[in-house]
């Protein structure tokens, strides 16, 4: 291995790490201000950190995959997410409406103490999608950019595949 | 001559401003009469009941969500999906609100009065209406009409624990919209009625009940009367083929 490619690994390493180590704070789009939320009035810290943040990396390096251009994910699993004031995560979520993004779906049970939010916002030819999940036990947010054109044809693509796998399997039989 | 130009300038200028009055779209002359532009209903006055609900559902899919669902379906093979998909062509927008309360009475009238309010206004007809005084709800379904075609639709289910408004804007093949049920929140009346009839029976009166306990009753004792009945002929039959024994 050259100098040069040994610089350009510990390069990506580095920015790897930072991307998964860095506080959401630093990074202050709605996504983090959403996981912060969460962290800070639940009381609770996210699993697969480093997970997430290097799938997000993989994403990005790769130029998008299946109509995925971006993606950003947190995981809350197995924590008490139960006893936290629900207004704040409604505030800070529907406060996310302020910057342009257009609330999809908003669904919540006082019964079952479970909340959802999608959001969607255009960017270009490009569908920016916010989801966040809280229920007793869990939580998810995620946020993606994706080309809707590009996950379509994935989707009609690997139906195909599967559809043609399915009528091979009748014909074998 | 001059006077004689202007005032053939001026009959001409009449004339097309007249003509032009006369041949303005219909929309335009529309707005001035208060005719309503579309068919997206206001249901921000219902925001208000969420901090009152046990369970509430907001959906709302317009512009390049709605193409993004349509593309979805068109991966899908499924003959159901690919008619869900023929629907979803023409319209421009789905909206739901549906919100579920542990105790009746929680919305009030005026609540949903302000929706009938804008569903008086010209343009849409009340197609449907069912009122049951036993379960207290009361169903409607408007139409927006557009020459030949549908432009919007709206329903509106209001019970003693839940209120439920669908508001779909767009070209509407009435054919065709029940295979929207069960997608994008709009409810599945196969499935809901099913669940309103279970539901329902916390609304249905006990005097009610206390009747169909007793026809129950009556009916068990028929039954144990027939069994008695066979039991006897069986009884007897056995002691038929004892004897010629």
């Amino acid at each position: 291995m050259t100098t040069t490619k040994r610089t350009r690994t510990a390069v990506i390493v580095t920015a790897t790490l930072l991307f998964a180590v860095l506080p959401s704070q630093a990074r202050a789009d709605d996504f983090g201000k959403i996981v912060h939320s969460i962290e800070s009035n639940y009381h609770v810290h996210r699993n697969y950190r480093f997970v997430m943040g290097f799938a997000g990396f993989m994403v990005k390096c790769a130029g998008g995959f299946a109509g995925v251009r971006g993606f950003k994910g947190a995981l809350f699993e197995n924590q008490r997410l139960s006893f936290a004031p629900d207004s704040t995560l409604d505030e800070v979520v529907q406060s996310a409406g302020d910057h342009g993004w257009q609330p999809v779906v908003k669904s919540y049970s006082r019964r079952h103490n479970e909340h959802t939010y999608i959001y969607a916002r255009q960017e270009g030819k490009d569908l920016k999608v916010l989801v966040v999940n809280v229920e007793p036990s869990e939580a998810v947010v995620i946020q993606v950019k994706i080309n809707p054109d590009k996950l379509a044809k994935f989707i009609e693509e690997n139906e195909g595949g599967r559809h043609e796998a399915r009528l091979d399997s009748m014909t074998l039989r | 001559m001059r006077r004689t130009l202007r005032n053939t300038r001026w009959r001409g200028f009449a004339t097309a401003a007249a003509l032009m009055c006369a041949t303005l779209p219909s929309v335009t002359r529309g707005v001035a009469q208060g005719v309503p532009q579309g068919a997206k209903l206001q249901l921000n006055n219902l925001e208000k009941l969420s901090d009152k609900a046990s369970e509430v559902n907001d959906v709302t899919l317009e512009g390049a969500l709605l193409e993004l669902a349509s593309k979805f379906m068109e991966a899908d093979h499924d003959p159901d999906t690919a008619q869900v998909k023929e629907v979803l062509k023409g319209l421009k927008g789905i909206y739901v609100k549906n919100f579920e309360f542990d105790e009746p009475d929680q919305y009030s009238q005026a609540d949903v009065d302000a929706i009938r309010a804008q569903l008086a206004a010209p343009g849409w007809t009340r197609i449907v209406e069912s009122h049951s005084r036993r379960s207290r709800e009361h169903d409607e379904i408007y139409v927006m009409k557009q020459g030949d075609n549908i432009a919007g639709l709206a329903i509106l289910v209001a019970e003693a624990r839940e209120l439920t408004v669908v508001n779909i804007v767009g070209n509407i093949d009435v054919n065709k919209l029940s295979l929207l049920g069960g997608h994008f929140g709009i409810p599945d009346e196969d499935k809901d009625h099913h669940k309103r009839k279970h539901k329902n029976d916390d609304a249905y009166p006990a005097r009610d009940k206390d009747k169909d306990k007793d026809k129950d009753k009556d009916k068990d004792k028929d039954k144990d009367k027939d069994k008695d009945k066979d039991k006897d002929q069986a009884a007897a039959e056995k002691e038929d083929t004892d004897d010629d024994n």
